[in-house]
């Protein structure tokens, strides 16, 4: 019995092997205001911005978690940190009032994810005390929130040495 | 006889649904598809049913607006975060403003210090979640129960007896995640989209229909009937009709209080399925891994929880949990992922200092 399993483990672990990223293999960015470099460090000139669901052509794995990319159909090698980038294209966000999919670029240059405390969910609170208390922490959250700047995430994410592009 | 039966009911649709037409035009042309040539003529009462039905069919979690999502989670938000006592963090508002208007924090004190480490650590785990571009906001519920919740939109809140309870960022980040995962997976989402959907076909199936064509799913006429009044005839008829719902229109308010306790009930009193909550982990285990926590960290804290308690109380046991996620974990680290980090060795103590950050 225990033969079986280490056969299906190594079978699945040699499939597993076999979906390892090959040159010129879709990869996607997943991290908004994503750096396209011209060299494979941080403080390298930006080429370009990219938005989350951009789609790369992947080239080759560089050093300190800097990954070689090309943009589709172009030949010219760019650089991105690997933090950023994904296997697995984003989820698609629907349109307020379309009903239709879109991808992620298109919901972010709508503004429809940049929208505070909703105004149906603030007329319901103001009904009832206990929900109007409710509500007014969740527009102070909000505050707090927006007072996050990615700078503030990205310097606490270098301090605890978790994934994140370098300071340039 | 039967066919004699479905063909004088489906007739009795198409009267039932005069207007069909012009109804279906609109949709059209809201959705910006246009009117091919085939679709002006007019449809037959069988091929308008087919159509109803298919759009009804189509009502998903991955098919609600965002801004019905949004709407939905906050009414869900307030309600919860009423429930708990409020939020741990403090704020001024100058007196006279309206609600709507200028909210200004107070200095920072201890308890908003926790707060803020809470929105930070969140703030950079979503940035792995699939669902970026949502406008993620973390929180800390001033109850003492160890627990963690999230609604739909990106609320994700937990309380301040689950943030003493860890030991590590990588611990909080792993309650965090668990929760960004069920908003990322729209989990809570299908709840209501299978409400709406039901009230959808409750409105198709209205009178005899529902004995002569089959029931869409495994659910019974009275069950559809009873989701039709939930969202109540008027609002039923236009989602059938393809209309997207707005849940911030004034006269849908008490739609939206019963539509979201609705969805609370559904998710607090019965919970969700138990996949729903392995799938969850499996997704916090990977945003773990993709931002550099150490999943183990997660998986510790959740094996220290009590089998029964307030904690996911509707979860698998921990150590089914514990079991699962130590599964994916292992299963994780045999693949290859050129742009996953190197694992860190050690936990990142919780409550880092911010005050570099900050700067």
């Amino acid at each position: 019995m225990n033969a079986v399993r280490w056969l299906l483990l190594s079978l699945s672990l040699w499939g597993l092997r076999a979906q390892a990223l090959k040159s010129d293999d879709t990869i996607y960015v997943k991290a908004r205001n994503t750096k396209l470099l011209l060299a494979p460090t941080a403080s390298a000139e930006v080429k370009a911005v990219l938005r989350v669901g951009d789609v790369l052509q992947w080239k080759a794995k560089e050093a300190n978690g800097f990954h070689a990319v090309r943009l589709p159909g172009k030949d010219t090698v760019y650089f991105v940190y690997g933090a950023n980038l994904s296997l697995a294209a984003p989820k698609q966000e629907q349109w307020a009032t379309a009903g239709t999919s879109v991808d992620t670029r298109a919901f972010a240059s709508s503004g429809a994810a940049t929208k505070g405390l909703s105004e149906g969910a603030f007329q319901m609170a103001v009904s009832d005390a206990q929900l109007e208390k409710a509500a007014r922490d969740l527009l102070a959250l909000e505050a707090l929130q927006a007072e996050v700047t990615d700078v503030e995430v990205d310097a606490h994410l270098r301090e605890a040495k978790l994934a994140v592009e370098p300071a340039p | 006889m039967t066919q004699l039966a479905t063909v004088v009911s489906v007739a009795a649709c198409g009267l039932l649904f005069s207007g069909c037409l012009a109804s279906f035009q609109s949709a059209l042309a809201r959705t910006g598809e246009g009117i091919s040539r085939d679709v002006t003529r007019a449809l037959s009462p069988l091929e308008e049913f087919e159509r109803r039905r298919r759009l009804c069919g189509n009502i998903r979690a991955e098919t609600v607006a965002f801004a019905e999502e949004k709407t939905l989670g906050d009414a869900m938000g307030v309600k919860v975060t009423a429930a708990k006592g409020g939020l741990a963090l403090t704020y001024t508002q100058s007196a006279g403003t309206q609600m709507q208007g200028h909210v200004a924090l107070a200095s920072p004190d201890a308890v908003n210090a926790r707060a803020r480490t809470v929105a930070v650590v969140g703030a950079g785990l979503a940035r792995h979640g699939g669902r970026p571009e949502l406008p993620w906001r973390f929180g800390v519920l001033a109850s003492d129960e160890v627990n963690a919740v999230s609604t739909p939109g990106g609320l994700v809140m937990v309380t301040r007896g689950a943030l003493d309870a860890a030991t590590s960022e990588d611990a909080l980040a792993g309650i965090l995640a668990h929760e960004v995962a069920h908003v990322v997976l729209r989990h809570a989402l299908e709840r209501y989209a299978t409400e709406k959907r039901h009230a959808c076909y409750g409105e198709l199936f209205a009178g005899n229909l529902a004995r002569t064509m089959a029931p869409p799913e495994d659910v019974t006429p009275g069950g559809l009937e009873a989701a039709r009044r939930l969202f109540g005839d008027d609002v039923a008829r236009a989602i059938s009709e393809g209309v997207v719902l707005d849940l911030n229109d004034g006269k849908r308010r008490g739609l939206l209080d019963a539509l979201s306790t609705k969805t609370m009930e559904a998710l607090y009193a019965r919970g969700l399925d138990q996949p729903a909550e392995v799938a969850a982990d499996a997704l916090a285990v990977d945003l773990l891994l993709a931002a550099g926590y150490r999943p183990e960290e997660f998986i510790q804290f959740v094996g220290g929880l009590p089998s029964k308690g307030a904690f996911f109380a509707h979860h698998p046991s921990p150590k089914d949990r514990v079991r699962e996620m130590t599964r994916h974990l292992v299963q994780r680290r045999t693949e290859e992922d050129p742009f996953r980090p190197e694992p860190r060795a050690l936990p990142v103590p919780l409550a880092a200092p911010l005050s570099q950050a900050r700067k």
